[in-house]
């Protein structure tokens, strides 16, 4: 399984709903292309993480780098719908306590 | 005790294919659902680790799986030259992972494999 990225772009939000597996192939993928939106919109972001069927330690990693660059531009990340098995992964990184994750 | 050993190449396109196998023979031993995703993950760390610390990848993967009735163990080998330094188990989120999932594990650095072991749950 590979890495769809969907993107619906608001007034002020995006919404990025990747489909499939964030790992060490594909989050080089992920990053680039939010930090782009970011270059391009300066806009708040949501991931939708309702089809995000696996994240590895370089896909956190990718979303650590995306929530640095956000900070730095005075944006807000959210991270919404969450699988358990992936919530998991925040909560062993203790990740679950940087990222504003909701159900 | 039944013996499976997968060799494959050391590239990141092949991370997927990887997990699908760990998966598919921690079914067929019927541990349940969050075992299978837990043993997927930590497999799939594990070489996320070696890609990440020892950049060579000239040579393939060797994964062993040894699967018995309660349990499985699982041992990952990079089979590239060069080094691993201890100070790679530092401040790594793969290496979190794999010690909080896993029931057992070893490093040996100078072999270059990470063993791991993962037992079901209500089995003695």
């Amino acid at each position: 399984m590979s890495l769809e990225i969907e993107k619906r772009i608001q007034d002020t939000i995006i919404e990025i709903k990747p489909i499939g597996e964030v790992d060490i192939y594909t989050s080089p993928e992920l990053k680039n292309q939010i930090f782009a939106l970011i270059e391009e919109r300066s806009a708040d972001i949501i991931i939708d993480g309702e089809s995000l069927e696996y994240i590895d330690s370089t896909g956190l990693g990718a979303l650590m780098s995306i929530y640095k660059k956000m900070q730095e531009n005075s944006l807000n990340l959210k991270i919404i719908n969450l699988k358990p098995n992936i919530y998991k992964l925040f909560d062993i990184t203790g990740l679950n306590k940087v990222f504003n994750i909701r159900e | 005790m039944d013996k499976i050993l997968l060799k494959i190449p050391k590239k990141s396109e092949y991370m997927s294919t990887i997990r699908l196998t760990s998966s598919a023979l921690s079914n067929i031993n019927r541990f349940n659902i969050d075992e299978i995703e837990d043993i997927k993950v930590i497999v799939s760390e594990i070489c996320t680790f070696f890609i990440k610390n020892l950049n060579r990848n000239t040579e393939d993967f060797e994964i062993s799986y040894q699967v018995s009735q309660n349990k499985i163990i699982v041992t990952v080998a990079d089979l590239n030259d060069g080094e691993l330094s201890v100070e790679s188990l530092n401040d790594d989120m793969s290496i979190m992972i794999i010690e909080s999932l896993s029931d057992n594990f070893n490093y040996d650095f100078n072999n270059k494999t990470i063993t791991f072991e993962k037992t079901k749950i209500g089995v003695d």
